[in-house]
């Protein structure tokens, strides 16, 4: 499989009154064409703002894109301007954002919202564009998709308008997807269908997709290459079989003992103690040093880089040797 | 046995639908739709079923935070609504709630220790002096620290207003607790500490819980007995490991099937249903689950299945059963 999308020590840091958060903090990753990459991590670990960062969806100020490469088909998507990454959102790169209520437009029809991105970025007209959108619709499984595409978003359920917002993200054939905890504001049953749906169109179009979410169920289920993330960083970064079974980091194995899981019995939960710390006030050496229960004196002081420890598995911990 | 402390027998709430210039009274949603069950003293009964279903209104028609419809709600033999204000205000302190959000669940412009300790002072449990000693045990019990008696709730994080909410209810030596989503809101990690922390206290206190979520996981991990609501009634319940092993009821299965498991090489057998739940002002005939589930028959769009015990206290409603 070739690279899709490759990020190079990607910054992006949030200039505020009370000082710099580093949101993102030298993180480097690839997406290879057609590969689901799973992008873990609790609420602020910088998952999101690292894919906001590729469609330069960063609100500047207070954002800024300090430094590194996000490189898309050759191209350093750092470095288009405002015009070239137009033509590239919503069109080979597209989003589905987590509450589809907030992310669609009330005040347009879904069949409006959808011809939109299809008038702008292929060669079509409204009428072949209206067409084409309710083909959309069909696709991802809207019943009366005819009447569906006049509806207003809030005469659709929730499951619905998660349904049409990946009609409106797969209507130009995307090559890479970026899903932003697609399914977290959806009931169970209704997240089954959406990540059903989302296999079935990646089968169909080998699009990449980049799925963001903190629910380590829809991860095993969806991603053939998983990371995992703690506060602007990459700790571990493996494909989904190796994490699973033999997790490093151990902020990846409190994570996923933490959890209960359906079809096993635990005693007791084991939790990771204490809390993210502060972006503003990030502690010394390893982020992870004050919650864990393994640190030693190095942690304390110098903070670790992520190395490859096997093939195909990287860790960002002192407890482990680089193997080259 | 442990005795029974609960007692819910054919609960109704039903929320008028008003329309029209004179607000006339067009409909009703049905929240929740003859519900009964028994929670034991000590015992964590585990309330599951996706947005919309009534878990909550359950939860809050139960404590008399709302009036009910139809029904009767029996605490410790006494019959919530037939109390007068004064007799219900003194069993209060015996039944609590913790609220799902810990942002909008506090008062902004309380203290911790006030937040904590107005329930002290208003139900005169103690004497004023005692007070803070009280409240600060509550804090220790809850893993917060004595300093905090002094901050205001938008300088903790998440899983720590969860737990001033804990300290909240517990200050008050409650026999029964409503936790409604308490660890929806929560991350992965803080979510563990929070659920370690009401198993500890249960153990420690003898605490009845009714614990609400919509996360299957969870509710097995911490619960003894497990109930399963669709459209505003109880469609199964049995004991936990009962019903995750032996579901009967299609959309007990089906609910079972959807969760997602962090094990990649699992390959499991799903249940996808089709469409959406229903509108609750206008539930299907019959049985509520019949149009979107797998195996209907005839009957279930005729008659309401009845809610019986099947054997060894598994209870379903279910015409196929």
């Amino acid at each position: 499989m070739g690279e899709l999308l490759s990020i190079k020590n990607l910054k992006t840091y949030f200039y505020t009154e009370d000082g710099v958060i580093k949101a993102v903090d030298d993180v480097s990753l690839t997406i290879r064409e057609g590969e689901t990459l799973g992008v873990v991590g609790e609420s602020g670990c910088g998952k999101s703002i690292t894919a906001m960062s590729i469609l330069k969806l960063i609100p500047n100020p207070p954002g800024k894109i300090v430094s590194g490469e996000i490189i898309f088909e050759g191209k350093d998507l750092t470095k288009a301007t405002d015009s070239e990454i137009r033509k590239i959102r919503g069109n080979k790169i597209s989003v589905i954002f987590q509450e589809p209520m907030t992310s669609l437009n009330p005040v347009f029809t879904i069949g409006d919202q959808i011809i939109e991105a299809i008038v702008l970025h292929q060669n079509m007209n409204r009428e072949q564009a209206r067409e084409k959108a309710i083909d959309m619709l069909k696709l991802v499984g809207i019943p009366r998709a005819n009447e569906v595409v006049d509806a207003y978003p809030h005469e659709l359920s929730g499951g619905m308008r998660q349904r049409a917002m990946i009609a409106m993200a797969m209507a130009c054939n995307p090559k890479l997807l970026i899903a932003d905890e697609p399914t977290t504001a959806l009931d169970v049953t209704i997240q089954a269908q959406i990540l059903d749906l989302m296999r079935e169109l990646k089968n169909k179009t080998n699009t990449s997709i980049m799925l963001i979410t903190h629910d380590l169920g829809v991860v095993a289920e969806m991603a053939d290459h998983v990371v995992v993330m703690y506060a602007g960083k990459i700790v571990e970064e493996a494909d989904v079989f190796e994490i699973f079974k033999n997790p490093l980091h151990p902020y990846t194995i409190g994570l996923l003992e933490s959890k209960p899981i359906l079809n096993q019995d635990k005693e007791r939960l084991n939790s990771i103690p204490g809390q993210v710390p502060n972006p503003l006030n990030m502690p010394e050496g390893c982020y992870f040093h004050p919650r864990c229960s393994k640190a030693m004196d190095i942690c304390r002081k110098e903070q670790p880089k992520l190395c490859s420890v096997k093939d195909g598995h990287k860790v960002a911990c002192h407890l482990y040797k680089e193997v080259k | 046995m442990a005795e029974t402390l609960l007692k819910v027998e054919n609960l109704k709430k039903y929320f008028p639908i008003k329309a029209g210039v004179f607000q006339r009274t067009v409909g009703y949603v049905k929240a929740v739709d003859d519900v009964s069950f028994e929670l034991k003293e000590g015992e964590t009964l585990g309330f599951v079923g996706e947005s919309g279903c009534g878990k909550s209104t359950t939860g809050r028609t139960i404590l008399r935070l709302l009036d009910k419809t139809d029904g009767n709600v029996y605490f410790e033999g006494k019959d919530i609504f037939s109390l007068s204000r004064k007799e219900l205000r003194s069993i209060r302190p015996k039944m609590q709630i913790i609220f799902q959000d810990p942002y909008s669940s506090l008062n902004p412009r309380m203290t911790v220790g006030e937040i904590i300790g107005e329930a002290l002072v208003d139900h005169k449990i103690v004497s004023k002096g005692e007070v803070k000693d009280r409240v600060l045990e509550a804090l220790e019990m809850c893993g917060l620290a004595p300093y905090h008696i002094r901050r205001y709730p938008h300088e903790f994080s998440g899983g720590q207003r969860q737990r001033i909410g804990i300290a909240r209810a517990l200050v008050l030596n409650p026999k029964f607790i409503v936790c409604d989503e308490p660890v929806s809101a929560l991350d992965v990690s803080i979510q563990s500490q929070i659920v370690n922390l009401l198993c500890d206290l249960q153990q420690k206190f003898g605490f009845s819980y009714m614990f609400i979520s919509h996360d299957l996981s969870v509710v097995k991990h911490i619960s003894h007995r497990v109930g399963v609501m669709y459209l505003g009634s109880l469609v199964e319940l049995a004991e936990k490991h009962e019903l995750y092993k032996n579901p009967l009821h299609p959309y007990t299965k089906a609910l079972l099937s959807a969760v997602p498991i962090p094990d990649p090489t699992l390959k499991r057998e799903r249940i996808i249903l089709q469409g959406d739940i229903p509108s609750p002002a206008n539930p299907p005939s019959g049985c509520k689950f019949h149009t979107r589930c797998p195996y209907k028959k005839d009957i279930c769009s005729q008659e309401v299945p009845k809610f019986r015990d099947v054997g060894g206290g598994h209870f379903v409603s279910c015409h196929l059963v």
